[in-house]
This record gives structure tokens, sequence and C-alpha cells, in this order.
């Protein structure tokens, strides 16, 4: 008994520093090689690799090679032999395996779990192949290739809660240019908002991991491609902050901001984003006039900093009944001719609006962001984080188009 | 004995006299409008001249803040003082400023709002002063 705990203690031990020794962008839960890593997680329906490609699979707590194998239609014998594993029980957390396309398994599943070893295989080091991403989870067509991606959240087409009309892509293409003429990170995007995008809630999990995206697994690549600035919370997010204070300097971090500084400057010099998602209004309460006109200023100094604003609406009606807030945000997405994630409308569809049970502003937690569960489309959070995915992604087709 | 109660005496009077948490009134939600009767910024002491400027800024006095801002941060006026609008209950918390260069004035202390249960807290730091017309003016932030 002493043993299998000592024996447990230093497995973990080791495993940790083994994750710690892991590329940067490899985090648990992922799977990640150089380029567009897809992000494989434990999922109830296997996910079969397309024929000559080849994934990368990082060992979770708890996993061995029977249930990755099952995860994957793979066998414990194609992993051992791609991975020159001479004892199948000898796999470590954090241990990346190379999992070849081959036929699902009808083995059994042992009933030990093995526990973390100190042993490290293979002596060779396989080639790394690169990927293109899973598109779906879902079963797939009879003729093999995999069904389109959902359309619509809740039944909410995408292209109603996503507005981008031509006329919005062609300045948005524009403000993009002028950003990157002056060095503006393409792959950066930055968050202004209050108490209602904090952090861990707002898409912080799509850093860490895990979460799986289920039908919506055609979104990797914008994981990916984005990653680093999900789990920013950056310094114009605010409890309590209003769309008056985001050009104010007395809200700056005076941590990490310079003198006079306001929150919106500061994060762009530290962060150098080329997007923005605009979060703003739960706080503004009986001066839509000054909302207005404030969140007019937010989008000036964005556009002429180069950073396109994405002007987002919110679940809540804090600011009285008559949604008045919200229509300030569509009107003024309009009239600037940016991109509108209309979040509101799919909030429409949520039990309480999204909005937690005893909080008429903030939204009900899923941290799980498993959305193959039913529930993740029952809650604020978990709705709201994949809505702000698709809306990168559409952006991220307009501004970079695959080649 | 009697010198160590004595000292113990003195560090209590000083400890009582250093620093006071003064509470101002709720930001207005107008605050622009419904301002006090103005008062001359006179040359006077810049830290001075600092903390009022503070005090008038938390209490949405935008009278007070226009008159003390210096005319570089005349398009910011509305701005700074509606810096606490909507928040609830801010207050000054140990402002204490004392000149530290011919333009410089820095100041401990802290500005604490509520905004429902949601705290915020806004530390003082040290300010740019200049003079205009013969009085000293509050001209934001420096190092």
């Amino acid at each position: 008994m002493w043993r299998i705990l000592a024996a447990s203690i230093i497995g973990i031990v080791f495993g940790a520093i083994a994750a710690g020794c892991q590329n940067g962008n490899v985090s648990a839960g992922n799977s990640a090689i150089v380029d567009n890593p897809p992000t494989i997680v434990s999922s109830p329906l296997p996910i079969a690799p397309a024929s000559g490609m080849v994934i990368i699979h990082t060992v979770q707590r708890g996993e061995n090679l029977f249930r990755i194998a099952r995860l994957y239609g793979t066998s414990v014998e194609a992993i051992t032999k791609a991975n020159h594993i001479a004892d199948p029980k000898m796999i470590q957390v954090g241990q990346k395996l190379i999992i070849p396309p081959i036929q699902a398994t009808t083995e059994p599943e042992p009933t030990d779990i093995p526990i973390p070893t100190l042993t490290l295989t293979p002596t060779s080091t396989p080639p790394l192949i690169t990927l293109t991403p899973i598109v779906s989870t879902t079963t797939q067509a009879t003729n093999g290739t995999p069904p389109p991606p959902p359309d619509n959240v809740n039944g909410v087409k995408i292209d109603t809660f996503v507005v981008m009309p031509p006329a919005v892509q062609e300045n948005m293409r524009r403000i993009f240019a002028t950003g990157q003429a002056l060095g503006r990170n393409p792959r950066a995007f930055s968050k202004v908002g209050d108490s209602t995008i904090e952090n861990p809630h707002f898409l912080a999990r799509f850093d860490s991991g895990p979460y799986n995206l289920a039908d919506y697994a055609y979104l990797q690549p914008v994981i990916d491609y984005f990653h680093g600035s999900f789990s920013r919370q950056g310094m114009a997010v605010r409890r309590g902050l209003h769309s008056w204070s985001v050009l104010n300097p007395a809200w700056a971090d005076k941590d990490n901001c310079e003198p006079n500084e306001s929150p919106l400057a500061c994060e762009f010099r530290l962060n150098n984003p080329s997007l923005v998602l605009i979060r703003l209004g739960s706080n503004d309460v009986g001066a839509p006039e000054l909302f207005k006109q404030s969140v007019q200023n937010v989008i000036t100094y964005s556009i002429e900093s180069g950073v396109v604003p994405i002007i987002g609406t919110k679940a809540d009606r804090h600011e009285g009944p008559g949604n008045i807030n919200n229509n300030i945000l569509r009107e003024l997405a309009a009239a600037n001719n940016l991109p509108l994630w209309d979040f509101d409308l799919v909030a429409d569809t949520l039990p309480n609006h999204g909005l937690a049970s005893d909080d008429d502003t903030h939204m009900s937690f899923f941290y799980a962001h498993d959305y193959s569960l039913p529930e993740a489309f029952t809650k604020g959070h978990a709705v709201h984080n994949l809505t702000a995915l698709i809306v990168l992604d559409r952006i991220r087709k307009v501004l970079t188009p695959p080649n | 004995m009697k010198k160590i109660i004595l000292l113990t005496v003195v560090t209590l009077i000083l400890a009582a006299c250093a620093g006071s948490t003064i509470s101002t009134p709720a930001a207005s939600s107008n605050p622009l409008g419904n301002n006090p009767p103005s008062n001359s910024a006179g040359a006077g002491d810049p830290a001075k001249i600092v903390e009022k400027y503070i005090t008038a800024k938390v209490a949405g006095d935008a009278k007070t803040v226009k008159q003390l801002l210096c005319s570089a941060m005349e398009a910011q006026a509305d701005q700074e003082a509606t810096t606490f609008l909507g928040t609830s209950e801010p207050k000054i918390e140990g402002m204490a400023c004392t000149t530290t260069a011919d333009d410089k004035v820095k100041c401990d202390g802290k500005i604490s709002a509520l905004y429902g249960q949601e705290k915020n807290e806004f530390p003082l730091v040290t300010y740019k002063v200049v003079q205009e017309d013969g009085e000293w003016k509050y001209c934001g932030e420096t190092k």
C-alpha cells in the first residue's frame, strides 16, 4: 500500500514536471502540433481521424490506452506500435501520443487505471505530420464526408446574431489594414467590459482547456489562431466599468499603466490587438445619451488605433425596461459599419435570458464548456462564449481569408 | 516607566493625526448641474489645489473641476467630472498630498467606490501642476 502511494506521489511529481516541459501551446486537454492543432478531449463519441491524418493526443490523468483508442476509433495495438510503447500500461500524464488512423477497437477495457509512471518511451521520435482539423464529432455521413457545421445556435441563425453585411466587411478590412500598418498583432484581440465578462467565465477556458466543441469543432482553428487572447482579461475589463470610464485614466490599473493612460490605451499598448470585443452597458444606468456618446468615443478611439471594434449586446436589462442600451449598441454598430455580435438575440432562447437565478446582471455558469451536453445550451456564459467564438471565426475569415 | 508611557501617548497622538477618512457626498446623477458656489483657486499651495481637485472630482463637482483644470486638459473636463458617475458612496480615504517638485504633487491614499456590491479602489498617485494666470492648476497624472 505504501509502495503504491509512494509511486503515485513520485509519478504525480514527474508527471507535473513533464507537463511543465511541454511546448507552450500545449495545455491540459489539448493535442498539439506545430501547425493548426485540433483540440481533442475525452468525448463519449469516437473521433475518427480522416484518411491520411495523424493526431497527437496528450495523456490526461485517469486515461489509459484503451480509453484513448476508443476515443479515436483506433486500437491499443496501433497506438503502442506508432509510439513504440513496450508496455501499454506504461504511459504518463502529459505524454504525447501519435494516434494513427486505424479501425475502432474491440478490445475489452482493462479494469485497472495505470498510475502515472516514471518511464517514458518511445526510443525514437516519430515524425510529426501537419494536420487538418476535424470538422465535426457527430455521426459522419455514409460517404465519409463530415456533416456541415451548424448554421445556428439554439435555433437562432448565425447570420442573425453575427451582423456583417458587405459594407461592414469592407470597413473592417480598412481598419484592419490601418492596424497592420501600425504593427498590430493580427492574432491578438482585447476585451472591454465589466464584471459580466470577468475571468474565468469569458472565453478563458479556450486557452487552458479542457473543452469539447462537439458539433462546433470547426471553430478549433480560431481558438488556435487567437491562442493567448482568450484567457487575457486585460486592462480594459474591470468591475463596475462604465462606458464613460473606458477612456478615463482614473480607472486604469496603476501597476501596469502609464500616467494619464486610459484603460483602453493601456490595453492597446500592452496587448497590441487587431480586434477588440466591446461588451458594455450593464453598469450604464439612467444615462442613455452619455452611454451612446461614450461608446462612440470608444469606437472612435479604437478605429483611430487601427483596432477593429466588435460591438456585443448583453443579456441583462440592468438599465431598466426597454432594452435601451442594447438598442443603442445596435445603432452604433450600424452607424459605424462595424460587426455586431447580437448575443441578446440568442440569450432570448435561454432560461432567465441566460442570467443566474439570483442575479439580474450576471450570466449563469457552465464552466465545463462541453458542448456535447444539452446543458451547455441552457447556460448564459456557455452560449455567450460559443457565440463569441463564432463571431471571431466569421471576422477572421473576412480579414485573413484562407489561401 | 514614565518615559515609556509618555512615548506611547505621543505615538498614539501622532498616529491619530496621521491620515483621516473624508466622506464626500455621493456622485450626483447629474454631475453637470447643481454645483456648489465656486471658490477662487488662488496661487496658494499646489498640494492643496490637488486635494481640492480630487475632492471635486469625487463629488462630481463639474464647476470646480473645470476651474482647477489646466487649459491643456480642458477637453477632458466633462470626463473628469463624471469619473465616478454611476458608482455609489465614492470616498476619499487617507488623502495626504505633498509637493515634491516644482510641478509635481504626490498624494497618498485612495478613493473607494461601490457599484452594487462591487467595490473598486483607485489609488492616488503623483499629479502634475502648472501655473496659469498666477494660479496653480491640476494637469493630470505624472511619474
